[in-house]
């Protein structure tokens, strides 16, 4: 059986390397160009890579909350869905 | 179980104990006045920020002294003693001993605390929290600075005395037939958080030294007309700061591990993933020191090497996210006071992470360097994420502490006003910083849109504010008049709550 802490580490990778490669995977060395022929803005530069870090964050942001509220809204114990056992043999 | 307040004792008693949970009480108490104070203040920044131009602060210069002991105040004498309380009212419990390794130790460390305390509010010194040269050397009017100085020193050894003591409790006292591995999640936040304390603090105390030489006209380390260099000391500073920062984060942390598996009704997903992320922060926490000083003029391979050592802490934040929520997954999830904060904090935890992750990647800290977008990124990590965390934790402990209930329905409003301001306050000042609102400013351009951002963060401040009053109140009352606590199961869990001296093996002497 695969241990939790393989679990763990396999979902954190995965969503490392999302993010990795949103941000990394783009215009991020161009920001740093040192030769004479690149012609690049890099204020221009910077902020595109500002915008699309921003994407990469609400991306996986918008995984991690919508799953954290899906969680708080399921495994309430309130839900009806969610009461124990023992009470759902009774009713 | 030991109830503090619930017995009737005289208070010189509890102040001259050396007694864990005596030591615990205090350090929680001194705490929790320290962030009303530090909030205070952070009240009085706000307001001035209400409108451009001055409006309750007289100069520029008081601002800055309301910020500087602002800054020190909640994060030396609130967030820091408050995790050593944590720790001294349950560390012992935990690792099955009868209190702490050196107990007459563990009293000096607390009472060094209102020494320093006195010392930083009675010299209000205008350096801000870090200090740096050359203001803090060659302009800084004494004997503020002085104060401040020799207030952050005392700060700094007593942090180093406690630390010493949680680590020979937890490694040479716990009961020798209780494995490390079995230890609560807590134990192990707090035995990172001592050895990083141990490793971190002493090169800041030869930085203060340094400084206060400095200041004295006797040495010129920091000073460039002595051969000196105003950048060693931010190394220096930031070699302590960044692990301070985890050593900030790791004991809410811990507390969030104990209260999500016990309100969820479930044991945690993944013990050793706990470990395991809790010793790779304690490791990576060394390996970022400089990204607080990008814009320095480090070369590129000196500023990778510290991004990359940045971001190496993502996984095992995540680590530790991804727990949590495989822990509440297939749970029965009460929403007491704790757990509502302890929720609130892991959501925050993330968007405050968000925020440093931009900061990390030099290009885009050039962007945000030195605006409010930094401001608002560390205050909703110590605020949104740590402050939340812990004050949930404080509700978890209250009955246990008193014998005495506190009033749910003020602590969940409590909790919904904290929340929603923490975010009004503080994700709108990350977007003033995107607008180039600069920090620690007095008064700025008078535009719509910094007036309306500034406008909406200082009601969102005013909203925590309130909230924490509530709190106040409602701790105080209860801790008087409350409904007596059934300390089997006072949150009517279903279960059996306060079991760590239950638990086997049974504590020894």
């Amino acid at each position: 059986m695969v241990s939790r802490l393989a679990i763990s580490w396999t979902m954190i990778g995965c969503l490392s390397v999302i993010g990795y490669l949103s941000i990394f995977g783009s215009n991020f060395i161009d920001v740093f160009a040192q030769e004479a022929e690149d012609i690049i803005v890099r204020r221009v530069a910077i902020w595109d890579l500002f915008y699309q870090g921003m994407v990469a964050a609400f991306v996986v942001g918008s995984l991690v909350q919508g799953t954290l509220i899906y969680i708080y809204w399921r495994f309430r114990e309130s839900n009806p869905k969610n009461r124990p056992r023992t009470e759902k043999k009774e009713a | 179980m030991v109830l503090e307040v619930k017995k009737p004792r005289p208070i010189w008693e509890i102040l001259f104990s050396t007694h864990h949970t005596d030591i615990g009480l205090l350090y929680i108490v001194s705490s929790v006045t320290f962030l009303m104070m530090g909030g205070a203040l952070a009240m009085a920044l706000r307001a001035e920020l209400w409108l451009p131009g001055a409006q309750i602060i007289p100069s520029a210069t008081d601002f800055h002294r309301i910020f500087t002991v602002h800054g020190t105040n909640m994060l030396f004498l609130w967030i820091l003693p408050f995790g050593s309380g944590v720790g001294n009212y349950l560390i012992p419990i935990m690792v099955r001993y009868h209190d702490m390794a050196w107990p007459k130790l563990n009293a000096v460390a607390f009472w060094m605390i209102p020494v320093a305390a006195a010392m930083i509010w009675i010299g209000f010194s205008d350096t801000g929290w870090t200090a740096y040269p050359p203001y803090s050397t060659l302009r800084a009017p004494g004997p503020a600075a002085d104060l401040w100085i020799f207030g952050a020193k005392i700060l700094g050894i007593s942090s180093v005395l406690g630390a010493v003591n949680f680590v020979v409790t937890i490694l040479k006292c716990k009961h020798p037939d209780l494995p490390l591995m079995k230890m609560p999640l807590f134990s192990w936040s707090i035995l990172i958080t001592s050895l990083m304390i141990i490793v971190a603090t002493p090169t800041f105390a030869a930085a203060l030294i340094m400084l206060y030489t400095d200041r004295l006209g006797i040495s010129g380390f920091f000073n460039p007309e002595m051969g000196g260099d105003p950048i060693a000391y931010q190394h220096l500073f930031w070699f302590t700061f960044h692990p301070e920062v985890y050593i900030f984060l790791i004991p809410a942390v811990g507390m969030l591990y104990e209260t999500i598996p016990k309100f969820s009704r479930k044991p945690i997903f993944s013990y050793q993933s706990g470990v395991t992320a809790f010793v790779l922060l304690g490791i990576i926490g060394f390996a970022s020191w400089a990204h607080h000083m990008f814009a320095t003029g480090m070369s590129f391979t000196e500023k990778t090497v510290f991004m990359v050592g940045t971001l190496a802490a993502v996984p095992a934040s995540a680590m530790h996210v991804f727990n949590w929520l495989a822990t509440m997954w297939g749970g029965r999830i009460k929403f007491a006071a704790p757990m509502l904060f302890a929720v609130g904090a892991i959501m925050l935890f993330f968007a405050s992470g968000a925020g440093g992750v931009v900061n990390t990647q030099m290009p885009l800290d050039f962007i945000t360097h030195d605006s409010y977008w930094v401001v608002g990124h560390f205050h909703l990590m110590l605020m949104g994420t740590v402050s939340l965390g812990l004050t949930g934790f404080l509700y978890y402990l209250f009955p246990l502490m008193t014998g005495r209930m506190y009033n749910e329905k003020w602590a969940k409003i409590h909790f919904a006003l904290a929340f929603v301001g923490v975010i009004f306050v503080f994700i709108t000042q990350h977007l003033l910083g995107l607008y180039g609102m600069p920090r620690r400013v007095y008064d700025y351009i008078d535009s719509p849109e910094l007036v309306i951002m500034n406008q909406i963060a200082t009601i969102g401040a005013f909203t925590v504010g309130i909230s924490y009053v509530i709190m106040v109140i409602n701790m105080l009352r209860s801790a008087g008049k409350g409904k007596p606590a059934d300390m089997e199961d006072p949150f009517k869990m279903g279960e059996e709550y306060y079991d760590y001296r239950r638990r086997e093996p049974p504590v020894h002497q």
